[in-house]
């Protein structure tokens, strides 16, 4: 065992990625994003209890999705400049958040250490270009609790949506139909004439809350995710039962 | 946030940002919560040595320290009476409910000399206990309904000569190890774990009290080596790596001054901020 792994062996990990929409209808909102990413990482960084038991991750996508951030602390996450083009395709973020937990789990779970369900922020502008979004949406994450078949480390999911996106769709994901019946979704959609810039600066700071909020559960031996349960700006709803 | 500068650190691997930036927390309004405990006690055949140390999480949060621990000694039956317990973090006055039950537990122990029956006997005890909440004195003002809950670990060692044995009951994640030789062995595996089958961490708990206790038992011989009752601040990782393992065995090869021992228990490693309790039992030939 290398002495880094000894070290840090048996840690408690709750990893959270944030999944932003940087398609091309997102041209204009690319300076609020950037800065409300790095916002939420000095928020996170505020407070030495959450960066010791916390872990950020940033997913990128339009038509493709690439991750941009890969999963590490928030003290050494360092955050790319996000530019916006392209479509708008729901099933490619799914997929790359899918393989990049995969590799993580494997990754930290190799260093001896525990892995709490991960997290997802999802933010996205648009409806989706690909029709069979949720198809994918539910092959890679759906989980029968009878008969324990599927993808038993499903994410939790809260999604905001905002401009194009619909209510019905980010309520879609955030709460699919599959997974223990108390699994905790949250969905927001903007209030009608609020600017964009000033959403996603509330975004950041709900999730940023949130995550503090969650990474000083772990602390007490009882990990729970705690999901935003306001947004100025928008309206939302709850998907779980406490 | 403690503003006060943190004391040097014993760190075992990477203590974190927060055993760093950390300190005293504020006070509490718990005035029967002491951050850090300390006991030691000598018998024949046993050393023991004891600590409780409030976790970085409860300093940073201003919240009492929740683990309580207790240590008797019956000269009747020479039966040494260790009980450790850990009061679930979700609930606020979960300390009261450990500091019951560690204090209830070596008297229904003797009572009985059986630990599901002592504990079923506590179980019910600590039911009422928690429903006369509101009518203790308290600082502030009690919720309505208010909720508090432990889990427990406990040891009844025998020291009468040829017959020395540890009885041993745990609930949950709260666990009882034998250092011997330098080598650790578990005595209270949870047969349901914490980890769920995809191996996603949950930390789940079923804690006292409850409708239906989950109490497991076993015996071990009482003769050589020594005997640790800990709450999962200590046990978790403990279990978790072996830089741990190797590190508190050689600081536990043979008992330390008491306030070595509390600074040893509360060591610094990143990731572990929950409340810290040890109670080690050092066998001695008679």
């Amino acid at each position: 065992m290398s002495e880094e792994i000894a070290r840090n062996e048996g840690q408690v990990v709750m990893p959270f990625y944030i999944i932003c929409d940087v398609s091309g209808s997102m041209y204009g909102d690319m300076a609020a994003l950037n800065s409300g990413l790095a916002q939420l990482r000095q928020e996170i960084m505020k407070d030495p209890v959450v960066d010791d038991l916390v872990m950020l991750s940033v997913i990128a996508f339009n038509h493709d999705a690439r991750t941009v951030v890969p999963l590490t602390a928030p003290t050494e996450v360092s955050l790319p400049q996000l530019t916006a083009g392209g479509g708008t395709g729901y099933g490619a973020a799914f997929r790359e958040f899918h393989r990049a937990f995969e590799e993580d789990k494997k990754r930290l779970k190799g260093e001896g250490k525990r892995v709490f369900r991960p997290c997802i922020f999802f933010l996205s502008d648009g409806e989706p270009g690909d029709t069979d979004y949720l198809r994918t949406f539910d092959q890679l994450f759906s989980y029968d609790r009878e008969t324990k078949q599927g993808n038993a480390a499903y994410p939790y999911v809260t999604t905001f949506g905002f401009r194009d996106a619909t209510q019905q769709t980010m309520e879609a994901i955030a709460y699919p139909r599959s997974g223990e019946p108390n699994k905790r979704g949250r969905w927001f959609i903007a209030k009608q004439g609020h600017a964009v810039d000033q959403l996603l600066k509330s975004m950041a700071g709900v999730i940023g809350q949130s995550v503090l909020k969650s990474g000083q559960s772990i602390g007490s031996g009882t990990p729970t995710f705690n999901p935003p349960t306001e947004v100025e700006g928008m309206d939302g709803g709850g998907s779980f039962v406490d | 946030m403690s503003t006060e500068p943190t004391a040097d650190v014993v760190a075992i691997g990477d203590p974190g940002r927060a055993a760093t930036e950390v300190g005293p927390g504020e006070p509490t309004r718990y005035p029967d919560s002491a951050d850090h405990e300390v006991s030691e006690c000598w018998l024949p055949g046993a050393r023991v040595r004891a600590a409780s140390v409030r976790g970085l999480m409860h300093r940073y949060r201003s919240q009492p320290r929740q683990d309580r621990f207790s240590v008797v000694y019956d000269g009747v039956t020479a039966t040494l009476v260790v009980v450790v317990c850990d009061g679930v973090g979700q609930f606020a006055l979960s300390q009261e409910a450990a500091a019951f039950v560690a204090a209830d537990a070596p008297r229904a122990y003797l009572a009985h000399e059986d630990w599901p029956r002592a504990i079923a006997e506590v179980n019910g005890r600590l039911r009422e206990f928690v429903a006369d909440t509101a009518t203790r004195p308290h600082l502030d003002a009690v919720p309505e309904g208010a909720r508090m809950a432990t889990t427990l670990a406990a040891a009844a060692i025998c020291l009468e000569p040829g017959r020395r044995k540890a009885s041993i009951a745990w609930t949950d994640d709260t666990s009882v190890w034998l250092l011997d030789s330098g080598a650790w062995t578990n005595l209270t595996p949870d047969p349901s774990e914490t980890d769920d089958p995809d191996g996603l961490h949950t930390g789940r708990v079923q804690a006292l009290p409850s409708e239906d206790p989950r109490v497991f038992t076993t015996e071990v011989p009482a003769e050589a080596g020594a005997l640790f009752v800990l709450t999962d601040g200590v046990g978790v990782p403990l279990a978790g790596s072996a830089q741990v393992r190797q590190t508190l065995a050689s600081w536990w090869d043979a008992p330390p001054d008491v306030f070595t021992f509390a600074r040893q228990v509360g060591f610094a490693r990143k990731g572990h901020l929950d409340d810290r309790t040890a109670v080690g039992i050092w066998f001695e030939p008679l």
